[in-house]
């Protein structure tokens, strides 16, 4: 069937559907009279239309439960587990599921954990085998001990551990009505346990009563490592904590995400110390839905709410009024919101449990109590809802860029700006603005300016300076607020230094409402004189930027800058905007440049229109001939002009611009990319190393490890794909780099990427592990063209390592049209050494040499020579 | 599109589909007291990416439609290994619940109906794509026509007639 055809059938289908069913057959045969053919093929839909459908009435959770799998759900072939047997399932976590399990030559019981759905995430896979490898680490009595681990066929990895049959600790001492020296004497065993851990560089986590068990003969024991981790630096990826924890046991710099420790340990303890002596959790959180919710119950100190928690759970008569003191400081210390004021270690809480339990005095003071209680409370109070928003929200989404050393260079970021309701004459001033200090500060020689998302971003003005400056290694960032005052518009702005939080630069622009002009003559001056410097500009402002000549289009520009970039109508009005914004004034060069961003935007996520594209080109052009200083509109027409295929027009449009802009680093790192394509390997190194050097922090020339790898500087290309290590983009690159650099064992080990139109690298995964030929066949028939010429160069590159070499070919010649010279670093690719053998071979590096001929004949050529 | 230009739209989706991958599993883990709807999720991973400063091509529109895609790759993938562990073994399985039924039948269909959608999107892309919103991203028809820019009225007729050609095409498969 065809679409024309399709079309025909729809509408006959759309004109029958909603009458009697007994007049359709008339109906259609009348609507298809001259292509009856189409009458069987419309009865079948409307045969259809009118019945349940088994997968397509399904709701998507009913589905996505089906075959994601509910708990239990899971089958197992029993001999996958020899020599244990699974007996029955004992309870099932975040990670994985746990079963009882019997070994049967020696008829003992153990647990075996085994990972739910391990290739949902790689993440959760890792997690997994970190805690399996921590718990190979601690041998403690009062740690259940690993026996036992290994893979099941299809990858999904288990563990076989200590089974404890036993009570949660909480439960138990209810249970036994424990009084409060073997509450005492069973928190030890606690502490010791997890003081052991310490000793071992392991960090628990996410101690709580529920992950410690006392078995019947009293003996205590630690389960539950999964969240663990080491306490030496080792890389930890971009896995974020927070949401995985449990909050009530989680100390105060833990809920504001910052990392655990030992301290945090220790404040764990405290909490479930209180709790066993009090009965109660300290801060009255009922516990719902997994997630505590503040009720605004007032803490107090142990002894005071384990009598108001009756005689019935806490004995609170076996404690003398003294001892109550001493339990009132070891809980409140340990438990210190202050983590510098708490028990240092694990060891040091032990020790004055262990002076509590000879009658002997404490090592801690107590602070001044209920100045501490208060104190406390008044933090924790809020620290809670923070953490019930971050349960909502999942993880603070900033902490995907974990926290990095600062660069000495300097670098800002400009936030969008604060702001009070406004008028519909002002709303879209917070982002407009911002985005205008983001250019005038772009022209400063020596300052790299950190991009910012543009519009769109909930509650963007309401983040932490001094933590946006982190995530996005500035060294100062501006903030402010803006404002409408009568007639009056109010900008207030600041600038922070990242390192020290100190403020380094305040001003207040006024302008009147009506004039906006007025208000970019205002902002863009003091931006690129008194705020430059203080930013630590080395010298000097920008020359030759454009500036606004025309209110009613400036407006209309502005509006457009606030309005953001949905697909569709906005982007639409958007279009419009600026349509009529260049039309008025055509001599601002960021008009042109936010015209062609949205052109771009459209032709590539809606319409695919190839006029667009052109619109593109043309739009940046304008922009750069008015001002060609201005390197984002430079950087974006050697883009426009890569992917039209003009390497040699980019390539003399960059380094006019790097002749401008020695400074600018987004300049040299373009060069080195067209470069790249042109096949200079060296060249473009060259150019990557100059982006680096001035500005070691942007994970934009991540894909510089592309040319090194192509001189086989394997460390060169890891420092690069360093600077974005959390992306999938890395995770692909760092598995070719590992087959290239024929590291095969340690490539084997890698997930693959998850982007959906990188089928190469799944292929490349199977080829590595041997898998059957049918099965790479597959693999290799869904690697198709991809729209990135460079992209195919790599698809090639792992057909070719697989031996599919017609298909190799193939692909290469596709990156070679799409100029990517890709010679002469197809010669001595080492994935290609297979097919630098065969037939077709001479006639592919031929077009990669002539592709590279072209463009070097036409960048020794005059300018004009390239001209389209 | 050359690398440089989609590497803010690679980052956004992978970013997407792991999110959606982690809700998708949460909710789907038999935790019905949570009452998340897909709407929910993609609102929810929406917020989180929205956060984070790394994206420059960050529209709501975009995400969801990203996100629609990325509930579909989800489900198909997991309908791909249950079918694979399906074939790959001939063993007696043992097994801790009696609810298998459904889990039977439902991977093929939905492999076969992935593969039908592909058909769609050549005959009519934007059907398919309302099939990806109603369907793989539970999105009801008022979102589906925010999502693609059309009225509800041509959401509810794509979505009828697709749903027509998908069944006719499944019940021919199989």
């Amino acid at each position: 069937m065809d679409s024309g055809r399709w079309a025909r059938i729809e509408s006959v289908f759309h004109e029958v559907a909603d009458r009697p069913a007994a007049d359709r057959p008339g109906l259609v045969a009348a609507a298809c009279q001259d292509d009856p053919t189409l009458i069987p093929q419309v009865m079948a839909l409307l045969e259809q239309d009118g019945s349940p459908h088994r997968l397509l009435d399904r709701a998507v959770g009913d589905l996505a439960g089906t075959l994601l799998g509910n708990p239990g759900s899971h089958r197992f072939d029993p001999e996958a587990f020899r020599p244990y047997r699974l007996k029955s399932p004992l309870g099932e976590g975040g990670m994985g599921i746990v079963f009882l399990a019997e070994r049967e030559d020696l008829g003992n019981l153990v647990a075996i954990k085994i990972l739910r759905d391990a290739w949902l995430s790689p993440g959760r896979r890792q997690r997994f085998l970190t805690e399996q490898k921590t718990l190979a680490r601690l041998t403690h009595p009062n740690i259940a001990r690993l026996y036992d681990a290994d893979t099941l066929p299809d990858g999904t990895p288990w563990f076989v551990m200590e089974y404890v049959d036993g009570l949660p600790l909480t439960e138990h001492c209810v249970a036994t009505s424990a009084p409060v020296a073997e509450r005492i004497r069973l928190f030890r065993a606690v502490v010791a346990a997890v003081d052991h851990a310490h000793a071992h560089g392991v960090i628990h986590r996410d101690l709580k009563p529920s992950n410690i068990l006392v078995k019947s003969d009293g003996s205590v024991r630690l389960l539950d490592f999964g969240i663990a981790k080491a306490v030496d630096p080792e890389p930890e990826g971009h896995r974020t904590t927070a949401p995985l924890m449990t909050p009530a046991y989680a100390a105060p710099e833990q809920l504001r995400g910052e990392p655990a420790g030992v301290a945090t340990d220790v404040y764990s303890l405290g909490v479930i110390l209180y709790e066993l002596l009090a009965g109660r959790l300290p801060f009255g959180l009922p516990r719902v839905g997994g997630a505590p919710i503040p009720t605004g119950h007032v803490a107090t100190r142990p002894s005071v709410a384990a009598k108001e928690a009756g005689p019935v759970r806490p004995p609170v008569s076996t404690a003398s009024p003294s001892a109550w003191a001493d339990l009132d400081t070891l809980c409140l210390t340990a438990m210190h919101d202050d983590p510098d004021r708490r028990y240092q270690s694990a060891a040091a809480l032990g020790r004055d449990l262990d002076h509590f339990l000879a009658g002997r005095a404490l090592e801690a003071r107590p602070d001044s109590l209920p100045y501490q209680v208060g104190r406390f409370l008044n933090r924790r109070g809020r620290l809670l809802l923070a953490a019930v928003v971050l349960f909502t929200l999942g993880a603070a989404a900033a902490r995907l860029i974990g926290p990095t050393p600062l660069a000495a260079a300097p670098a800002v970021t400009v936030m969008p700006l604060r702001t009070e309701p406004l008028d519909s004459i002002a709303a879209h001033l917070p982002v407009a603005l911002a985005e205008e200090i983001t250019t005038a500060l772009g022209g400063t020689p020596g300052l790299t300016v950190r991009p910012v998302a543009p519009a769109g971003r909930p509650g963007a003005g309401e983040a932490d300076p001094v933590q946006v400056g982190r995530d996005t290694r500035a060294t100062s960032v501006v903030s402010g607020r803006v404002r409408r005052i009568g007639g009056t518009i109010r900008v207030e702005l600041e600038a922070v230094d990242v390192a020290t939080g100190k403020r380094v630069w305040a001003d207040v622009v006024e302008v009147p409402a009506g004039d906006p002009i007025a208000l970019h003559t205002a902002l863009a001056g003091r931006a690129r004189l008194s705020l430059a410097a203080a930013l630590g500009a080395p010298a000097g402002a920008a020359t030759s930027a454009t500036r606004p000549r025309h209110p009613d289009a400036y407006d209309r520009y502005l509006r457009s800058v606030g309005a953001g970039y949905d697909p569709g109508a906005s982007n639409d009005s958007g279009i419009a905007m600026l349509e009529q914004a260049v039309a008025l004034d055509s001599t601002y060069a960021p008009a042109w440049l936010a015209l062609a961003r949205r052109y771009y935007m459209k032709a590539r996520f809606e319409t695919g229109d190839s006029v667009l594209l052109e619109r593109t080109l043309t739009s940046t052009q304008r922009a750069v001939a008015l001002d060609p200083d201005y390197v984002v509109a430079g950087a974006r027409m050697a883009g426009s002009l890569i992917e039209r295929g003009q390497l040699a027009a980019a390539y003399q449009q960059l380094t006019q611009l790097v002749a401008r802009r020695p400074d600018s680093p987004d300049a040299h790192f373009w060069l080195s990319y067209v470069l790249r394509f042109a096949g200079l390997t060296e060249e473009s190194n060259r150019e990557c190393a100059t982006a680096l050097s001035l500005d070691p922090h942007n994970f934009g020339w991540r894909s510089c490890a592309v040319a090194a790898m192509a001189r086989d500087d394997y460390d060169g290309a890891r420092g690069y794909l360093a600077l974005d290590p959390r992306s999938e983009w890395t995770k692909a690159l760092g598995l070719h780099l590992l087959v290239r650099a024929g590291r095969v064992d340690e490539a084997r080990q890698l997930d693959p990427p998850r982007m959906p139109q990188w089928k190469s690298y799944t292929l490349l995964l199977a080829c590595l592990a041997n898998r059957p030929q049918a099965e790479v066949t597959a693999l290799a028939a869904a690697v198709v063209p991809d729209s990135d010429p460079e992209a195919n160069y790599f698809a090639a590159a792992h057909l070719a390592w697989c031996g599919l070499t017609d298909a190799s070919l193939s692909l290469l010649g596709h990156a070679i049209r799409g100029n990517y010279c890709s010679f002469p670093v197809m010669d001595a690719d080492p994935l290609f050494a297979r097919t630098r053998a065969a037939k077709g071979y001479a006639e592919v590096r031929e077009a990669g040499r002539a592709c590279q001929r072209d463009f070097l004949a036409a960048r020794a050529a005059p300018p004009s020579a390239d001209a389209e | 599109m050359t690398m440089e230009n989609r590497q803010e739209l690679d980052d956004f989706y992978s970013l997407a589909y792991q999110e959606l991958r982690r809700l998708a599993s949460a909710v789907l883990r038999g935790d019905r007291a949570s009452t998340l709807s897909p709407t929910t999720l993609v609102n929810e991973a929406w917020l989180k990416l929205a956060a984070s400063r790394r994206l420059a091509v960050n529209s709501q529109l975009h995400f969801k439609r990203i996100a629609a895609r990325a509930m579909r790759q989800v489900l198909v993938e997991a309908a791909r290994r249950r079918q694979a562990a399906k074939r790959g073994s001939g063993l007696a399985l043992v097994t801790f619940d009696d609810d298998l039924d459904a889990a039977e039948s439902t991977p093929a269909a939905v492999l076969a109906l992935d593969g039908a959608l592909a058909d769609l999107a050549k005959l009519h892309p934007r059907q398919a794509e309302t099939v990806e919103c109603r369907f793989f991203a539970g999105l009801n028809v008022p979102e589906t026509a925010e999502l693609l820019g059309v009225s509800e009225a041509t959401v509810q007729r794509d979505w009828r007639a697709a749903r027509a050609w998908l069944a006719v095409e499944l019940h021919h498969a199989g």
